[in-house]
């Protein structure tokens, strides 16, 4: 913990989620927002952050941290250390790793890879099924009592209906939701891109937005019958928004994630012109589902903006450069996302329906929402550890994906503009991020980055002495 | 802060289960809406047409009912109840998430009291439809803590920075437990005199010091003697924001404060339904309300309170004094209720802003969620956890709350479980012999991370779950 005082000046504090939106002061000691005057903070740090926005840190539901399995693409410490530059404070991961996470035993490997060296607060989601074969489901009960908070095949579709419907009856009494990867296997399989225009005058294998939209009505007819949590993971399709609105409408538990690529970039963002004028696939923008037409991109703004989309997930994929090179077919899916969520969702922002206020919504109590029980508190009120943001909701910066944090420098975002920058990161206390550019606001001293208690870097280990 | 009229949206499909699920702004705009309510009862006529309201009360109720049913009735709303049903549905091991689920398909709201400490968290979750607690077990009373609230604003101009004596059965009134957190979120001073034997609940004192942000001074009511021009308390609770040098007897604590006036007197009787079979037997003891002790100094200002219905605890020589408010108290059950159900049913008229109006929207601090099962098992044996109909299916459920000592609490009725030994969650597929615990008090308890914090509440527990003494244990 942090026994620095430190006290954040002029800021927007903005947390909607506790109904907090004032510009003012905002005082941290021993770890912990304080009620007190910053008059009377001697010695402390003072960081003037006129025309900066102070929020709780940001939640992201859906993340790949590769490990254990995947270190090649990257690791929980480099995957950790981007979700803190990109403002996340809690991250939940997806189970498909090698072992995926789908028993006891393979969810203590990852648990003690975790401690050693998790530089934000992660939430593990376990498999549905063992070896997310779609076939046999987890034991959903010694997991829910092991601390995971969600389930999912994520990557993969649960196939069978019956298996899904077992899924949800079993989690229901859990309070944990199943995670959906919304999208018909047989109908996307050997597809590289979202099926239309583009994918047609490329030449290549197409997804059509009718798999995500089978999907969704098959899941949302089983949260129905069983009673169930299902939680769509990166939603793409206007049709599939529109189902989860009336679903909802009509007391169905089902909520939704929206992922900023899905929503900033459409499928002619795939599609890339050589030097000699010639078009051709762009592999950064490979991912799984895949950009959606422009229609449907507005579509999830939307949702996002009237409360239908709970929330804004990341969706942070990470790959080596080998993986993303190479023929459309053979390419890896996935963006390496933590780095520019904030800024692709500022930037959207400026074109409206979107409000800054609404963003913070969505990546903190919406996410929350969706994790019921088991969501972090969070809030921007005295008496709690400092877990918040400081970002620069103005100035504009050009994505260069070879200088991230994340070893994934799979950027789909590769040389835009776009505008918001994350300055600084609190996590329980500790500071996990502070960016260069706050040295110029900092006055009786400089922000430090330090470790949140870790029991892996303490010598000896719990279980050693 | 959020938009005065932005509350109103928020409010719309929330269930009461407790006083915290409500934010100050929250509490502070049904206030609002409750004098509306009271003075243009008109203006919320026929705002509930074609809702129906269930009220299911499983314990004997006559004045929260009629309350409530009235208030519905008021607002153009219909009713179907189910009274004194602990006979029938009880008996026949009908878990609560099922009648929730059935009869939330029934009716649009329903309110429920119910002999289990934690039951309206339950049907909360599983009805579909707003819920609000009208008295769970010995927990909560959130909508008597409203009447309660708009009773002293009304009397007295505003909330903030009260200070007031809760009085008589501070263990199993549920009402003092919601007042006293709700009134420590407005700043208020908290004199704790109960009677002999009903001292309030280490979980509600505790709650108290750890969520609020006050401080909290303890003492031991039968040590001190009465009629030396003490006031025997046994706790004071005093708020951050008058900062005030507290003494470290609460007796002296309360002195200063009685010194300053107390501005209310809120009285409980004594609750013989859930009196069990006391160690000590007598209920001796019982402080009473008379003329005599109004005249004492620090009293002169004090205006009466009380939930109703009255024992002797209340002399009836006050009930023509002007400082006497338990009859306006009652009647404003009706406005408050009227108010928050056209709330909860997103129906409720634009309300006027009131002028007391708080700037910050303050929430009790929250904990974070325990999510490991580690056998612990909620103490209290009212909690809807621990009922064998609702074991086989509601997990235990509880928040880390740090500080001395770590403990955690339930998430259904408040109670705490001290931890005794801790581990890490790491490694569930290593050797058992590689699975150490430590005292919660060691280091330990600090250094592991929270998401993989394991606490137990004893260590032959930990044991049973394949951890072994680590060296320090």
């Amino acid at each position: 913990m942090t026994t620095q005082t430190i006290v954040f000046h002029d800021a927007r504090v903005l947390d909607p989620g506790n109904g907090v939106d004032r510009v003012g002061d905002l005082l941290v000691r021993d770890g912990h927002i304080v009620h007190a005057d910053p008059a009377d903070a001697d010695g402390a740090l003072h960081i003037d952050c006129h025309g900066l926005v102070l929020a709780p840190a940001f939640i992201d539901l859906h993340c790949h941290l590769r490990e254990p399995g995947y270190e090649t693409k990257e690791t929980i410490a480099s995957g950790t250390a981007a979700a803190a530059a990109g403002g996340f404070g809690t991250v939940c991961c997806m189970p498909n790793t090698d072992p995926a996470i789908d028993s006891v035993e393979h969810l203590g490997v990852l648990r003690r890879r975790l401690s050693g060296s998790a530089r934000v607060r992660v939430l593990p989601i376990a498999a549905v099924t063992l070896g997310r074969k779609g076939a046999t489901t987890v034991d959903f009960r010694a997991l829910a009592g092991r601390g995971v908070v969600g389930f999912s095949d994520d990557g993969d579709y649960v196939g069978s209906a019956d298996v899904m419907r077992g899924a949800l009856e079993a989690c229901r009494p859990l309070g944990l939701p199943v995670i959906d990867h919304a999208q018909d296997g047989g109908m996307v399989a050997g597809g590289v891109m979202h099926e239309g225009e583009v994918s047609r005058r490329l030449g290549l294998p197409g997804m059509p937005a009718a798999a995500e939209d089978v999907a969704v009505e098959r899941d949302i007819a089983l949260a129905r019958l069983t009673g169930g949590h299902v939680h769509i993971a990166h939603i793409t399709t206007a049709a599939a928004v529109d189902m989860v609105k009336r679903a909802r409408d009509g007391g169905v538990r089902v909520t939704a994630e929206g992922t900023p690529h899905h929503m900033m970039l459409t499928d002619a963002d795939a599609m890339s012109r050589g030097s000699d004028g010639a078009a051709r696939f762009n592999a950064l923008a490979k991912v799984n589902p895949p950009l959606r037409t422009a229609g449907d991109a507005a579509a999830v703004v939307r949702g996002l903006a009237d409360g239908t989309v709970d929330a804004i997930a990341t969706d942070h994929a990470p790959h080596a450069a080998a993986d993303k090179a190479g023929s459309p077919d053979r390419v890896a899916f996935g963006i390496s996302g933590f780095e520019t969520a904030l800024a692709v969702m500022l930037t959207l922002s400026e074109q409206g329906p979107l409000t800054l206020t609404q963003i913070v919504r969505c990546l903190t109590a919406g996410p929350a929402a969706v994790l019921g029980r088991n969501a972090p508190a969070f809030g921007l009120l005295p008496g709690r550890p400092a877990e918040l943001v400081l970002f620069d909701a103005e100035t504009r910066w050009t994505v260069e994906g070879a200088k991230f944090v994340s070893m994934g420098k799979n950027s789909a975002f590769e040389g835009r503009r776009l505008r918001g920058r994350v300055l600084a990161t609190y996590v329980n206390g500790c500071c996990v991020y502070c960016s260069g550019d706050l040295a110029s606001r900092c006055t009786g001293g400089a922000l430090s980055v330090s470790q949140p208690a870790s029991s892996g870097l303490l010598q000896p280990h719990p279980n050693a002495e | 802060m959020s938009g005065f009229a932005e509350v109103a949206s928020g409010l719309a499909g929330r269930s009461v289960a407790s006083v915290d699920d409500l934010s100050n702004q929250e509490l502070a705009f049904i206030l609002a809406a409750a004098a509306d309510a009271a003075d243009h009862r008109e203006r919320y006529t026929d705002t509930c047409r074609g809702l129906i309201m269930a009220s299911l009360f499983f314990e004997p109720s006559t004045r929260t009912r009629l309350s409530f049913e009235t208030a519905m009735l008021r607002l153009g709303g219909q009713l179907v109840s189910a009274v004194d049903v602990g006979a029938t549905s009880l008996a026949k091991g009908e878990t609560l998430a099922d009648m929730a689920r059935v009869v939330g398909g029934y009716a649009d709201l329903i309110v429920m009291r119910h002999p289990w400490d934690g039951a309206a968290r339950v049907l909360a979750e599983y009805a579909g439809v707003p819920v609000i607690n009208a008295g769970d077990g010995g927990h909560e009373h959130p909508t008597q803590t409203l009447c309660d609230l708009f009773t002293l604003q009304r009397e007295r101009g505003e909330l903030q920075g009260l200070r007031i004596a809760l009085w008589g059965d501070l263990k199993y009134g549920r009402t003092v437990h919601s007042l006293a957190w709700a009134l420590a979120r407005f700043g208020a001073t908290i004199v704790f005199r109960p009677g002999a034997g009903l001292a309030a609940p280490d979980y509600v004192l505790s709650k108290l010091a750890s969520d609020y942000g006050g401080e909290l001074v303890r003492g031991d009511v039968l040590s001190q003697a009465e009629g030396e021009g003490v006031l025997p308390v046994d706790a004071v609770y005093v708020t951050p924001r008058s900062p005030h040098q507290l003494a470290m007897l609460p007796h002296i604590s309360a002195q200063v404060e009685l010194d300053r006036g107390l501005d209310a007197l809120y009285v409980t009787r004594l609750q013989k339904e859930r009196l069990q079979a006391a160690p000590g037997g007598k209920p001796g003891g019982y402080p009473v309300v008379d003329h005599r002790l109004l005249r004492t100094k620090g009293f002169e200002k004090s205006v009466v309170l009380h939930p109703l219905p009255r024992v002797d605890e209340l002399s009836l020589e006050m009930d023509s004094d002007p400082r006497s408010l338990y009859f306006k108290q009652a009647h404003r059950g009706v406005p408050v209720r009227m108010a928050l159900i056209s709330l909860l049913m997103g129906r409720a008229p634009a309300v006027p802003q009131p002028r007391e109006w708080p700037q910050d929207d303050w929430r009790p601090v929250a904990h974070q969620p325990y999510m490991h099962d580690t056998g612990v098992k909620c103490p209290n044996e009212r909690c809807v956890a621990n009922q064998p109909s609702e074991q086989r299916y509601l997990p235990q459920r509880f928040s880390i709350v740090r500080g001395t000592p770590l403990r955690l609490r339930c998430r259904y009725c408040d109670h705490e479980v001290v931890a005794a030994v801790v581990a890490t969650a790491e490694g569930y597929d290593e050797p058992s012999s590689r699975r150490k615990y430590h005292p919660a008090t060691s280091r330990w308890a600090a250094a592991i991370r929270e998401e993989n914090l394991l606490l137990f509440d004893s260590a032959p527990s930990a044991e049973a779950q394949g951890f072994h003494a680590g060296a320090d244990a």
